[in-house]
């Protein structure tokens, strides 16, 4: 978990709605960076701030949706609260689909985005976490030699000594050495935390 | 009356001058004209119904009388609102002038104000001269010196015998109520009549309510509320208690239309007015009597003057019928030897022989006319489809014109449903800053401490963020209106601006770009403000759909207007889309002629219609390699020029 204080994104092409926003998610406590257009928002983006992002779905240009791409294509995975002063169902499928939080319809209450907005800033640790955690499982392994990955990807499936020894056309002994040294290097306590370890940076 | 007085007071001013500069002989030196001259005072406006009928009575009496020509000249004294010795002096001057080439042989004097400024002008001006004399007031002949050379009639008016008449024929009264009004004459005239009454009222017990002096208002107020044992007795209302004059007959049709109960009046004047009756004066019999008088005295048979006023016969106890009827009176109570006015004979006894013959003629006619109703029921029928034919012709012009409004209302109305969309957006849009802003400001007073400038920021921008949402709904319900087209001047470029703002969303949504291009000077055009925004509007909507099909970027639409020719005013809206077939121009106009999924195909083909009944015309253009450009040309309207 990371305790960097977390910012509202907003994107909304309609000033008065933007400030009106701003001013409410300030004065619940949130810090927020408003923009007038994607493209603004897209110029100033950086991957690692926590939080999320309030994006009007139907601006001139670059749509809510394409934003959205744009963002994942530029490595942003904020969580995306969808607004829009349109009804527009298919846009909301489509939105959802995409992985957005949620979608909220003009005018809503302040529940509706407030709770939103918890709810994506969760999401947002929670990946940010585990991205994190991925992180630091990736940085151990990448210290691991060729052969010690290669043993240890095959100790993760539950073979014997012999049977890498075997699959590796090496001694048993030899895999011993490697295998005391992946767990070394890995800080594991023992196979089964290894088995573990490779689990989760596979998922990660 | 006021310019009456200027007119009296400039040339009174004139006169005097004139008067100053000739030499005393002059004026003593008096030409006497061949035939007698008689100069009668009267205290009122000779045009009032009274005085204007004792004039002419008295002339024409004076005529059948009097051997040879005579000369009757009238000078009214106007004594309901001028009076004083300044006047005195002044008319005495004035006649002096007026009368020194044509002095008068005798003076004649009707009512006892007039009387008194007729003596006083006699004594200065012409002391040798006869005088007759009519008046109410028969004390006159009391006066000490008595004057000389006087003859007289007292004129009675008889508010007693009137009282009376009106208690036979209204047993049932309880209060008699006095009208008069506020001049000095017609305030002694009240005390006069009121002393009159008085042992009648104690007689019998009655209750006299007294409605002299009173302003006009006032005095159709009092007669409103009248208890409902009450008679009305009415004598004059020359004048309100502020001096200003009125036309005592009008002053009674006021008075009867306001009175809740029977008036009398003394004139007979105002007879058939409403009033039941009275003892009324006849100025008719006034007149006579007096020109009896004068050529007596003027032909030297009158020596006795000094023998008391004589009352004349001139007023007769009246009643009139239809009054009778309308109050509910029986005939039965009207005392023998009263006067009925009114009591008409029905049709049938007045004309019958008129209808029996009228009857016989047209008997005979009918068959002369029965030869011809066959040709005549011919040349009708011609005649009947001819209307019928015209009728149906206006009927039609009359339905084209209304089914133009209905659908031009169904058009405005679907234009506006593509419109929706955008629309609720554009609503929804400051909705959503109003909430937010008011919730965040709850959120802000709640904070210790309250955020209060931030507070205020959030109010002003909800009030902004209001007004913008009230102007799209104004916008949007003016064209959902809908009404009798109206002809107005209007200026084509505020249509245009109007237009633009309500689609200003729509374009900007549609990644549209919109130049406007207008003329800084043009002509007002006429007509209806709704329908020519219609047009607009649908040019631009139309020219928003071609565009489709065209990159973001390249969405743009131009729209000018221009004065092409004098009297003309133009509107030309040119999209950037693929432009139209020329096999397909003529059509476009065409009703239900669309190229979109949604359209109903009638924008167009209404505008077109709009601007016809506009006296204008509207063609579309594709020139190659641009898009569509259409063009709607208008008259200017032929008076001022809009900005």
């Amino acid at each position: 978990m990371t305790h960097a204080p977390a910012t509202i994104f907003l994107v909304d092409d309609d000033e008065s709605v933007l400030r009106g926003l701003g001013r409410l998610l300030r004065a619940a406590g949130h810090a927020t960076k408003p923009f007038a257009s994607p493209s603004e928002f897209l110029a100033q983006l950086s991957g690692d701030t926590p939080g999320c992002a309030v994006l009007d779905l139907r601006m001139p240009g670059l749509n809510g949706l394409e934003l959205q791409q744009a963002m994942e294509s530029k490595d942003c995975h904020l969580p995306v609260i969808f607004i829009s002063g349109h009804g527009d169902v298919p846009a909301s499928v489509r939105a959802m689909k995409a992985g957005a939080v949620d979608f909220l319809l003009k005018p809503f209450d302040e529940q509706q985005l407030l709770g939103a907005i918890s709810e994506a800033l969760r999401k947002d640790a929670v990946a940010r976490a585990g991205r994190a955690e991925a992180a630091t499982l990736h940085a151990r392994h990448a210290v691991l030699t060729p052969r010690e990955r290669e043993v240890c990807a095959l100790v993760a499936q539950g073979l014997t000594n012999k049977e890498v020894a075997q699959r590796l056309g090496t001694t048993e002994k030899t895999i011993k050495v490697h295998r005391a040294r992946v767990i070394q290097k890995l800080d594991v306590d023992s196979v089964a935390e290894l088995v573990r370890f490779v689990d989760r940076l596979g998922q990660g | 009356m006021r310019f009456k007085v200027s007119t009296l007071s400039w040339r009174m001013v004139f006169v005097l001058c004139i008067l100053s500069l000739l030499p005393p002989q002059a004026v003593a030196q008096e030409a006497r004209p061949a035939g007698k001259s008689v100069l009668l005072l009267i205290p009122e406006d000779t045009a009032l119904p009274a005085m204007a009928t004792l004039v002419a009575s008295l002339r024409s009496s004076l005529w059948e009388a009097q051997e040879g020509p005579i000369t009757l000249d009238v000078e009214s004294l106007d004594l309901g609102w001028a009076r004083g010795p300044a006047y005195t002096h002044a008319l005495h001057t004035w006649y002096l002038a007026k009368y020194r080439e044509r002095r008068p042989d005798a003076l004649i004097a009707f009512r006892s104000d007039a009387v008194q400024v007729a003596l006083q002008l006699r004594r200065e001006l012409w002391p040798d001269i006869p005088m007759i004399v009519l008046s109410e007031d028969e004390r006159l002949w009391e006066q000490q010196p008595r004057p000389e050379r006087m003859a007289g009639l007292w004129l009675h008016y008889d508010m007693r015998a009137t009282a009376e008449l009106a208690l036979q024929l209204l047993p049932s009264t309880r209060r008699l109520a006095l009208v008069n009004g506020s001049s000095p004459w017609e305030r002694a005239q009240q005390a006069q009549m009121v002393r009159a009454l008085q042992p009648l009222l104690g007689q019998r017990g009655l209750e006299l309510i007294d409605l002299g002096n009173l302003p006009l208002a006032e005095l159709l107020e009092r007669a409103r509320t009248l208890p409902d044992d009450t008679t009305v007795l009415t004598f004059t209302f020359m004048t309100d208690p502020s001096g200003r004059p009125f036309v005592g007959r009008e002053i009674a049709r006021l008075l009867l239309s306001a009175s809740t109960r029977p008036c009398f009046a003394l004139h007979d004047t105002v007879l058939g007015l409403g009033f039941v009756g009275g003892a009324l004066v006849s100025y008719e019999a006034v007149g006579q009597q007096l020109g009896m008088l004068t050529s007596r005295v003027l032909r030297g048979e009158q020596e006795e003057f000094l023998a008391p006023l004589k009352p004349t016969p001139v007023a007769t106890l009246t009643v009139d019928a239809r009054a009778l009827r309308r109050w509910g009176i029986p005939r039965a109570r009207v005392p023998p030897g009263v006067r009925l006015a009114f009591d008409e004979p029905t049709l049938w006894e007045r004309y019958r022989w008129w209808v029996l013959g009228a009857l016989t003629i047209s008997g005979l006619q009918a068959l002369v006319a029965g030869g011809l109703v066959v040709e005549r029921r011919r040349r009708m029928r011609a005649q009947a489809e001819l209307l019928e034919r015209q009728r149906l012709e206006k009927l039609a012009e009359i339905e084209a014109r209304r089914t133009l409004e209905q659908l031009a209302h169904v058009s405005r109305v679907a234009a506006l449903g593509e419109l929706a969309a955008s629309l609720a957006h554009e609503l929804n849009q400051p909705l959503a800053a109003i909430l937010s802003n008011a919730q965040a400001a709850r959120r802000l007073l709640n904070a210790t401490p309250a955020e209060l400038d931030e507070v205020r920021e959030a109010l002003g921008d909800i009030i902004s963020d209001d007004k913008r949402a009230g102007e799209v709904i104004h916008r949007m319900r003016a064209l959902l209106k809908r009404g009798e087209p109206r002809q107005e001047l209007h200026s084509l470029n505020d249509l245009v601006r109007e237009v633009a703002r309500l689609l200003a969303n729509d374009m900007h949504l549609r990644g549209a770009t919109l130049q406007l291009a207008l003329a800084p000077s043009l002509p007002a055009v006429q007509g209806d403000g709704i329908q020519l925004q219609q047009v607009v509007l649908n040019l631009l909507i139309n020219a928003l759909d071609a565009m489709a099909d065209v990159p973001v970027g390249q969405r743009q639409l131009q729209v000018r207007t221009a004065s092409p020719g004098p009297g003309q005013v133009e509107l030309s809206v040119q999209d950037s889309g693929g432009g139209i077939e020329p096999s397909r121009l003529a059509l476009i106009f065409e009703p239900f002629y669309s190229t979109k999924e949604h359209g109903l195909g009638m924008g167009l083909s209404i505008s077109r219609s709009i601007v016809e009944a506009h006296g204008g015309r509207l063609q579309a253009e594709s020139p190659p390699g641009q898009g569509a450009l259409l063009r709607c040309v208008l008259p200017a309207a032929h008076t001022e020029s809009s900005p």
